[in-house]
């Protein structure tokens, strides 16, 4: 184990049952680092994961764990499901972070903001979790797992039961966990985690890692969407190829430059002079929204 | 970070009705004793803690498995530790055992449903009886928990046989073979309490002591050995080492 690894489990075995449901895994995860487990049913995945969170004792091997906060990983584990608890999910969410010994000020923001993100529909405040849908589950199982920011995030097939909406939320912040430097570890069918999201794959078969993957770490550039009118003539400022325009669109007398976060500046600087007037300034980050 | 597990725990529990059948009988049998009066003090008390021995070993049964596995993985991990997790279990069944311990030594004293006023040290060994056998019964039922006996009929008869050999250990001496007698010391004391309640006025006062003390110091193994197979068994943070800095230790 070096420095840079956050948790590694070294001849990991697991037994159940007479098999072995891990067989000697070593596996090293470096700080940072957002790995996706894939795997049939039954493969040992969800297994793996629980080894790497320290929730399953170890038949044989160890796992060793070099925190950077504190002397203890703080370690966030979303199952595969959550059981339906008669408790709402606010209720649940309060209870987990009083017990995880948050401030309950803080605990009471930080779940806001969470269920604010992933928009539970309209009336279920007062629903119990028993009553929930599975999709409405799996967003409270999620929020959970973030309720803390831990250092370590496992979750068990995350996207299950999530409409389209929820999932790019999801995806939204996890990326921002990541940015924060969580090191993420998923165990799931969804091929969109590797593309999108992850560093490595790593193949599960029969209690063992079967194949590894690593992808290219993917930039993704931060842009300013910046919207203005024309000035009176409907003349387009003299601005020629300005450096760092990504993508520029006119519609009914107003312009959208999409430009490079660190060149806005100097857009705006050039519109202003041309004579244009500012409208609105955002800013987003990967592809370009049209 | 162990009362709001013990919060959370009570809430759940609540809106789980599981404690309602097994409270339903303690009330009931309580009532149901004390309906007709008078009743001889220490007599009473031998049945009402014998019957709060398998009441809180009921109620531990149920309280115990009240989270489903998957969440009690969960709530661990919130918890930062396996022994807290347990721990906050113990102390809140343990609090409802005593304090239904409580309840059956003062309702009868305070209602006037004995043949006389019982005395202060008839009081606090009444209460100690209680104690000690609610504490008991919880040290039975905690090993057939989910984890321990995954099949549910198995675990109830299980439980049911401990309870019921705790009861007639002393039938049981008497029918075993004067080899193996000195076996009867491992079985759970429960019957040796009642022994010493039902005889209260004809033993010496140290007696009664070093019983109620080896039924106290019985349930305290139990339920401590209990935290410590429940530590090696799963959860969190399992058999790990943890490197705290580079350069540092590994513990």
């Amino acid at each position: 184990m070096t420095e840079k690894h956050l948790v590694t489990l070294t001849n990991a075995t697991k037994r159940y049952s007479g098999r072995n449901v891990l067989d000697k895994v070593d596996l090293d995860l470096s700080k940072g680092e957002t790995t996706v487990l894939t795997g049939p049913n039954g493969s040992g995945k969800s297994t793996l994961l629980r080894a790497i969170g320290g929730l399953t004792a170890l038949t044989s091997g160890s796992r060793e764990t070099r925190p950077a906060r504190g002397s203890r990983l703080e370690v966030g584990y979303a199952p595969d499901h959550l059981p339906k608890l008669k408790l709402t999910g606010r209720e649940y969410l309060g209870h987990m972070a009083a017990i995880g010994g948050m401030e309950p000020r803080a605990a009471r923001e930080r779940i806001e903001t969470l269920l604010a993100r992933m928009k539970l529909p309209a009336g279920s405040e007062r629903l119990r979790m028993h009553d929930y849908s599975k999709g409405m589950l799996q967003k409270i199982n999620l929020l959970q797992a973030m309720l803390r920011e831990p250092e370590l995030l496992l979750l068990d097939e995350p996207l299950g039961g999530l409409d389209g909406e929820a999932k790019a939320e999801c995806e939204r912040v996890l990326e921002e966990m990541r940015q924060s430097g969580a090191t993420i570890v998923l165990a799931s069918h969804e091929p969109v985690w590797s593309e999108k999201l992850a560093d490595r794959r790593l193949a599960i078969a029969n209690g063992r890692i079967v194949r590894e993957e690593r992808f290219a770490p993917q930039v993704r550039v931060r842009w300013r969407l910046v919207q203005c009118a024309l000035p009176a003539g409907g003349a387009l400022p003299s601005y020629g190829e300005p450096e760092g325009v990504m993508n520029s669109r006119e519609e009914r007398g107003q312009m959208r430059y999409w430009v490079d976060e660190d060149r806005s500046d100097a857009l705006l600087q050039a519109l202003l002079s041309a004579g244009a007037s500012i409208l609105a300034v955002r800013s987003g980050e990967g592809e370009t929204e049209e | 970070m162990m009362l709001p597990l013990i919060r959370y725990l009570l809430v759940s529990y609540g809106r789980s009705y599981r404690y309602l059948a097994p409270l339903l009988v303690f009330v009931g049998a309580i009532g149901f004793v004390y309906s007709i009066v008078p009743n001889p003090v220490m007599e009473s008390y031998a049945f009402t803690s014998t019957l709060l021995f398998v009441v809180s070993a009921w109620l531990a049964f149920g309280f115990v498995d009240a989270e489903p596995i998957v969440q009690q993985r969960v709530t661990v991990l919130h918890a930062r530790g396996t022994r807290v997790y347990y721990a906050a279990k113990l102390v809140t069944i343990g609090g409802i055992g005593w304090l239904l311990g409580l309840l059956a030594t003062l309702y009868p004293a305070l209602l006037h449903k004995f043949d006389r006023t019982p005395t202060f040290p008839e009081l606090g060994t009444a209460f100690l009886a209680h104690a000690a056998l609610a504490a008991l019964g919880i040290g039975c039922a905690v090993f057939f928990t989910e984890k321990s006996v995954p099949s549910r009929p198995y675990a109830l008869a299980g439980l049911a046989i401990v309870l019921t050999v705790s009861i007639a250990g002393q039938g049981l001496a008497q029918a075993l073979p004067d080899a193996v007698r000195p076996a009867v010391w491992l079985v759970p004391p429960a019957f040796r309490v009642m022994d010493v309640l039902v005889r209260y006025e004809a033993l010496p006062g140290w007696r009664i002591a070093l019983t109620l003390l080896f039924a106290a110091v019985y349930a305290a193994a139990l339920v401590a050995l209990f935290v410590a197979l429940m530590n090696r068994k799963k959860f969190y943070p399992g058999r790990s080492l943890t490197v705290h800095h580079p350069g540092a230790n590994i513990s």
